[in-house]
């Protein structure tokens, strides 16, 4: 369940060749097989968060659109990029 | 118990939907000044003296909530609302009576009377039952209450306070503690957070800091190719608001709950940022441990008008239902008194806890931002300016920003959970509740100052 902190983080690899997005899906518990179907869809899928029914992964920009259409599928919003909320921390 | 909304409306004279568009329940909520006792808070005799009030104008006898024991049907007792018996929630000293023309005019005639102690007698409106809506419909039901207050002129006398009126208010740093354990309570609390487990997303922590490593139970990163080990310091500081030790060496305590246990969770990278895939799997860890609160001190900037998320909605209300709450940073976009910026992401969701930033007169601070009416909510207010916590490699040091502000809320709920041995949406309501109320506005304090204080 936990390392304790000492293992670093997923690495899920770098883009290549094409202009892909990383994008967050989430999906009805109830519904079959809806990784599969995102696969089909064209999604590299980099996490299965079963608690939360989200799936996060990477796809083409210009296939982000046609995963709202795949059965099961409740949401599909873009990776956003956030940061820290303190004023005059900086890195180490 | 349900302050503001029953499941089935009655059918009796009064129900309606005004203009609005809200369906009420036929009964009306009432504050009278006279529930207020010394300090603000309600007391046994303050509320005798309201009821006794109460029973004069409107001919109704008085129930009170705190005779209730628990496993008694309180939300029945709402449905006995009639025309001779009124319920008295203790706790608010607010009075539930039912509606109709003899009592609506009764009310009338003592709100239109300056000398009548009625100080606001609002319809019951219908929310929703138990769950994220409900608890969004209480933030707003307890905004708009203290709102017709101050409108009121009530703000002089209270439950309502300005600094000068809170004990030890305008707060500095002195040696035993720092100003914002001063302003949240902490000094009265003989409580420390034991067996309360919060889970701080962000850049990780000195998981060696004499000051935080009695506090960590657990530490786990979800950036690639970085430990759990904070190489940023916004972490180390926000872990020590909320956990920093009961005794530190050379500076004033500075953890709210010095025997919570922190889950420290490294979303962000030492650069001091990430996205949400990191946070959401941060999110489900938290919740897999058992986590009674998820403090996140990070956000992103929005433009007026961006909805909310609604992947992180639903994150938070199933978070919710599984006894985990969400405590987020409002964000630090505006520039008082030119700028007011709305609520970040993904603070602005509904069921997620906005907590704004204050300075040491407990007014907004300059950066912090606000709520916009109709669509989103700061839901809290606490410290945020000049707030002494721990730096890696062993010193500590002083920051500002809605990020010191949300682990002082969150430090608040471990205590809460640990005193009262309560979770999920009953914690986030004793938040609420416990929280003090400000003179600013609602959409940038929301209910008030997090707050110990009895």
């Amino acid at each position: 369940m936990t390392d304790f902190g000492q293992n670093p983080g997923p690495d899920f690899g770098q883009d290549l060749n094409q202009d892909y997005v990383r994008v967050n899906v989430m999906f009805d518990r109830s519904a079959a097989n809806v990784a599969e179907s995102l696969g089909h869809a064209g999604l590299l899928i980099e996490q299965e968060l079963d608690l939360l029914a989200i799936i996060t992964g990477r796809i083409p920009s210009d296939r982000m659109a046609a995963l709202s259409s795949v059965d099961g599928v409740l949401a599909v919003e873009p990776d956003r990029g956030v940061e820290t909320l303190g004023q005059g921390l900086g890195p180490q | 118990m349900e302050f503001w909304s029953q499941g089935q409306p009655d059918s009796g004279p009064g129900i309606g939907v005004p203009a609005g568009g809200q369906q009420t329940t036929g009964r009306m909520i009432v504050y009278s000044e006279l529930s207020r006792g010394r300090g603000g808070s309600p007391t046994a005799a303050s509320l005798k003296k309201a009821g006794d009030s109460l029973n004069n104008a409107m001919g109704v006898e008085i129930a009170h909530s705190s005779d209730f024991g628990e496993g008694d049907d309180l939300a029945g007792a709402l449905d006995q609302v009639d025309d001779s018996t009124a319920l008295m929630l203790d706790d608010l000293g607010i009075t539930v009576v039912k509606g109709g023309r003899e009592h609506d005019s009764r009310l009338a005639v003592e709100q239109a009377d300056p000398s009548s102690p009625v100080v606001v007698a609002e319809p019951d409106r219908v929310v929703w039952a138990i769950g994220s809506d409900y608890l969004s419909g209480y933030q707003d039901g307890v905004n708009q209450l203290a709102d017709s207050l101050r409108a009121g002129g009530g703000a002089a006398q209270g439950p309502i306070a300005g600094p000068a009126a809170l004990p030890g208010g305008p707060f500095a740093d002195d040696a035993t503690f720092t100003w914002g354990l001063k302003a949240v309570g902490v000094p009265g609390s003989t409580n420390l957070g034991g067996g309360a487990r919060i889970a701080v997303l962000d850049t990780g922590a000195d998981l060696s800091h004499p000051d935080l490593v009695g506090a960590i139970a657990a530490a786990q990163s979800f950036v690639s190719g970085e430990t759990a080990d904070d190489g940023h310091g916004h972490g180390t500081h926000v872990c020590g608001t909320v956990a920093g030790r009961l005794s530190p060496v050379g500076v004033p305590r500075f953890g709210v709950a010095p025997e919570a246990e922190l889950y420290v969770g490294k979303v962000l990278g030492n650069a001091g940022s990430g996205s949400d895939a990191g946070i959401l799997a941060g999110i489900q860890w938290a919740i897999l441990n058992d986590c009674h609160v998820v403090s996140m001190s990070l956000g992103a900037r929005v433009s007026p008008g961006t909805p909310h998320s609604q992947i992180y909605e639903t994150v938070a209300r199933n978070a919710l239902a599984l006894n985990t709450i969400m405590i987020v940073a409002a964000g630090n976009d505006s520039g008082r008194p030119g700028t007011v910026a709305p609520i970040g992401h993904p603070a602005n969701c509904p069921t997620i806890l906005a907590v704004a930033a204050l300075d040491s007169s407990l007014n907004p601070a300059r950066f912090s931002n606000a709520g916009r009416v109709g669509e989103d909510h700061i839901a809290i207010a606490a410290p945020g300016v000049n707030v002494l916590s721990s730096v890696p490699g062993g010193g500590h040091r002083s920051f500002s920003g809605t990020s010191m502000a949300t682990p002082h809320v969150s430090g608040v709920a471990a205590v809460l959970q640990s005193r009262e041995n309560i979770q999920g949406p009953e914690l986030a309501m004793r938040l609420m509740t416990a929280a003090q109320g400000l003179l600013p506005p609602s959409v940038d304090v929301g209910v008030g100052l997090s707050s110990l204080a009895p």
